[in-house]
């Protein structure tokens, strides 16, 4: 008996020995690098289904419109990313817009007809940014590689006169605003009624400036109020008050202190060592990582910034062109959220215009969207960083990422709703601040802009003539 | 003295209301003649000219008016013959619907626009704006084109264009 | 059921777990390099074909890598009025009671001369090069001024991604060519260490912690010290 109960007690002590000894191991981390989480690598591994990752921007989505607008004479309605009338209204457009591009038979048209054909049954694709066509021609899937070189943004498809059984693209040159037209052969029929099925509200409720003529001044003479501006012709106005929802912002980094699990992501991300980078932490809280010749800061404001302080180090994208290049910047992005975040889609459009199609050297930059508006990433500058102005920041220099800025933040609905101001009533507000001296208002947007912290409310922005954007809130 | 003063006074106070009527109401009605006295509160820009035709039922009236103006749109009714004030629902965020009329103050961009619902044939519209005691009326007729006559253009169209069918 | 053949199973079971897991503890932190006998001695010999006189013996062929650390620099200025007049015999006890006081622990100290002496900061028997107080004496009274590191967690496995250090002839050759070396004074190695280091970093603020990293120190025979980060290669200074 005695040496059954010796052997009961080794037993015991054995097993609490492990214990302690497994305890020891992983809670003091000498099993991992600093950030890396055994259960969460655990769950990676064994984890099925959960969804789908959906990015608004892919190399496949990177084609698709920022809005489109149906126009069927007295109905109109305005449609955006995400949505099945949206994907089906664009997925057409796109195509009618690249054998447009492809066309031999581009020939030049007055503004006049531009503006009439939004008044008739037709679809009005507008992209975030200016696009080189010849670039364009490329992302829609166009194999033609000495198409017109112009920059593009806006595209109007009209289904044309009865007579004629082609469908009418018109182009618009973002630059000089020259118009030119292209007979493109389609099955009208399946337009027409993509049109008439999917122009659904009244045009009162959005209304372009060429339709309430605020586009030029009156040619009858007795013009005796002076014009204070003038809205380029294919804007669409607002012209009601619109229920629309709060979002709030969600902080993902850092909350108390940061998140373990998405800093050894972001590291990785980075191509840094999750054990080996030198870790500095200054007053406000914020981390630096140094190592590759680079520096990685996270902020506790949601904001990280990577700065290869050698540009011949930075993160090589991996191609020789422009546009491998670009998509590679989109591949990073969607790959590094994915990995941090994988059930939370990403919602960002592009916003810098992409003309110059040969540099291996250029800046993009990108913006967060909730439910089809933009979110305003406006940052203030403090002892740690400068003003952040952009969602995404990207610079790239000779094929290589040697800067980048992201403000992490996951927009969700704040389930508050409120009634947002018109489209005449921002501009009022507008030029109740600021003369816009003789610039005319290219664009006029709805944009989400961050109010008390961490809420966002809907409002206008616009773009001017001469590339000037202005957030009204 | 005393009357003299009392007199003034509801001078003062009947001049600040009619006023305040002026600046902050246009009246129910405007008669089918009078002009106002100003040329240079505001210019309409859409409809272009005095004259409009439409089969589209919903038109929007736009305008380039001075900052601080009020413009009010009125219709003419043929029996009255007085332009009366047009009157439209709205519906706020909590789905209650109130009835409030077509006016509204011009802002620092000086630019107006307003939705109106025709009726079919003949509509005549007065645009009236105000500001400071000084007034300003601008009219225009719109003619909505019936279904019926629509329909007779297109069955029209459409016999044109079977025709040249059967002779091509 | 036999309990008993059972129990003896599970025993040797767990024993052999527990010593599974000792071991990996015990190599988890300290992944060791080491260097063939021919490599050391081909270093020592291109070290002297280009005139920096060094002898085999002091090249260390097997290196435990010590490990990363974070650490909160602290700036150390105090003041301590020695209770007995300070000589020679007392001066060193006389310090470390001055920086018992300030709550500076593991070091070396080192006479400069008979009115200032050199305190370095050790941590697990590794010197931190960076970490050190300046202990001036004048009359009673010891002044300590300096840079101190205190740690703030303990050491984990680092360097490059197999955990392990550039090994240290790499860094030897590498002296030869190196911008800060004097080829007429600083031509005799006489130790090649491995120790603890904080790399610089500019960022305008004043950090609340630093990393603490592995590095090598060469130091010459007039007594300069070479300061090279162990996980890169990379020379970081001279002191």
């Amino acid at each position: 008996m005695k040496k059954e109960n010796v052997k009961t007690y080794a037993l015991v002590l054995l097993i609490i020995c492990s214990i302690g000894l497994t305890g020891k191991i992983w809670f003091e981390e000498k099993l991992w690098p600093e950030g890396y989480n055994f259960f969460s690598v655990i769950k990676d591994k064994f984890s099925f289904g959960g969804g789908e990752f959906v990015s608004s921007l892919t190399k496949e989505t990177i084609s698709f419109p920022n809005t489109v607008i149906v126009n069927n004479v007295e109905k109109r309605s305005i449609y955006t990313d995400p949505g099945e009338a949206y994907t089906t209204i664009a997925t057409d457009a796109k195509s009618l817009i690249r054998l447009a591009l492809e066309s031999t038979s581009l020939t030049p048209v007055d503004a006049g007809e531009w503006s009439m054909a939004i008044k008739s049954r037709s679809i009005h694709v507008t992209y975030p940014v200016a696009y080189d066509s010849r670039l364009f021609l490329n992302i829609l899937g166009s194999y033609k590689t000495d198409g017109i070189s112009i920059p593009v943004k806006e595209f109007i498809i009209s289904s044309g006169d009865s007579v004629s059984s082609n469908v009418n693209v018109y182009i618009r040159n973002h630059d000089t605003s020259e118009v030119l037209k292209a007979p493109v052969k389609w099955d009208k029929k399946s337009l027409d009624d993509l049109i008439v099925m999917y122009a659904a509200d009244s045009i009162g409720d959005l209304s372009y400036s060429a339709e309430l003529n605020f586009d030029k001044t009156n040619d009858v003479d007795g013009t005796n109020v002076e014009q204070k501006v003038f809205i380029e012709p294919t804007v669409p106005i607002q012209l009601n008050r619109k229920l629309t929802n709060m979002v709030r912002s969600v902080n993902p980094l850092y909350d108390h202190e940061f998140d373990s699990d998405v800093v050894s992501h972001i590291l990785k991300q980075f191509e840094y060592n999750t054990s080996g980078a030198k870790k500095y932490t200054e007053r406000d809280n914020s981390v630096v990582y140094v190592e590759n010749y680079s520096t990685l800061k996270l902020h506790p404001n949601g904001l990280v910034e990577y700065k290869a302080i050698d540009r011949s180090k930075g993160i090589s994208l991996g191609s020789t062109d422009f546009y491998g290049n670009l998509l590679a910047c989109v591949d990073f992005v969607n790959l590094m959220w994915q990995d941090i975040f994988p059930d939370q889609p990403l919602n960002i459009n592009i916003s810098s215009d992409v003309i110059d199609a040969k540099s291996k050297s250029f800046t993009l930059t990108m913006e967060y969207f909730a439910d089809g508006i933009q979110v305003v990433t406006d940052i203030p500058q403090t002892g740690t960083h400068g003003r952040i102005g952009h969602g995404v920041e990207i610079e790239v220099y000779e094929g290589r990422i040697v800067s980048y800025k992201q403000h992490f933040a996951i927009f969700e609905p704040a389930g508050i709703s409120s009634n947002s101001v018109s489209a005449i009533d921002a501009l009022d507000e507008l030029l109740s601040r600021q003369d816009l001296n003789d610039q005319s208002i290219e664009e006029l947007y709805p944009v989400y802009v961050s109010s008390q912290a961490p809420y966002y409310l809907s409002s206008w922005a616009v773009k001017t003539s001469t590339g000037q954007s202005i957030i009204i809130d | 003295m005393k009357r003299l003063f009392a007199l003034l006074i509801s001078i003062f106070v009947i001049v600040t209301c009619v006023c305040s009527v002026n600046v902050f109401a246009a009246e129910e009605t405007v008669a089918v003649d009078y002009v106002g006295n100003s040329e240079s509160l505001i210019d309409v820009k859409n409809p272009e000219g005095p004259s409009h035709t439409t089969s589209v039922k919903t038109f929007v009236i736009s305008a380039i008016a001075v900052e601080g103006a009020t413009v009010t749109v009125y219709s003419l009714n043929t029996e009255t013959n007085l332009y009366e004030k047009l009157y439209t629902e709205v519906v706020d965020e909590n789905n209650v619907t109130t009835v409030v009329p077509l006016e509204s103050v011009v802002g620092a961009s000086g630019l107006y626009a307003q939705q109106i619902n025709l009726k079919e044939g003949m509509n005549n519209i007065l645009v009236y704006a105000s500001k400071d005691g000084m007034d300003e009326t601008v009219r225009f007729d719109i003619n909505l084109l019936s279904e019926s006559f629509l329909d007779k253009i297109k069955a029209f169209t459409v016999e044109i264009k079977t025709e040249l069918g059967n002779i091509f | 059921m036999n309990w008993e053949k059972v129990k003896t199973f599970l025993i040797v079971l767990f024993f052999a777990i527990n010593v599974f897991l000792v071991g990996f503890m015990l190599n988890s932190v300290k992944i060791t390099s080491s260097a063939s006998k021919t490599v050391i001695e081909d270093t020592a010999a291109i070290l002297n074909a280009n005139n920096i006189s060094i002898s085999k013996e002091i090249i260390p062929y097997s290196i435990a890598n010590p490990g990363t650390f974070d650490a909160v620099p602290i700036t150390i200025d105090h003041s301590y009025d020695s209770p007995r007049k300070l000589a020679d015999s007392n001066v060193e006890a006389q310090i470390k009671k001055a920086l018992a006081v300030i709550d500076v622990k593991n070091y070396n100290i080192h006479k400069i001369d008979d009115s200032t002496y050199s305190v370095v900061q050790k941590s697990g028997g590794y010197t931190v090069y960076d970490g050190r107080i300046t202990a001036k004496v004048e009359n009673n009274r010891i002044s300590l001024k300096g840079v101190w590191y205190k740690q703030k967690t303990k050491p984990k496995k680092s360097g490059n991604a197999d955990g392990g250090l550039v090994f240290v002839t790499g860094v030897l050759i590498d002296f030869i060519n190196n911008p800060d070396r004097n080829p007429s004074v600083h031509n005799s190695i006489s130790s090649v260490e491995v120790g603890y280091c904080v790399p610089q970093y500019d960022s305008g603020m004043q950090h609340v912690s630093v990393p603490v990293v592995a590095c090598y120190s060469i130091t010459t025979s007039d007594g300069t010290v070479f300061i090279y980060e162990a996980s890169s290669g990379e020379y970081l200074r001279n002191k």
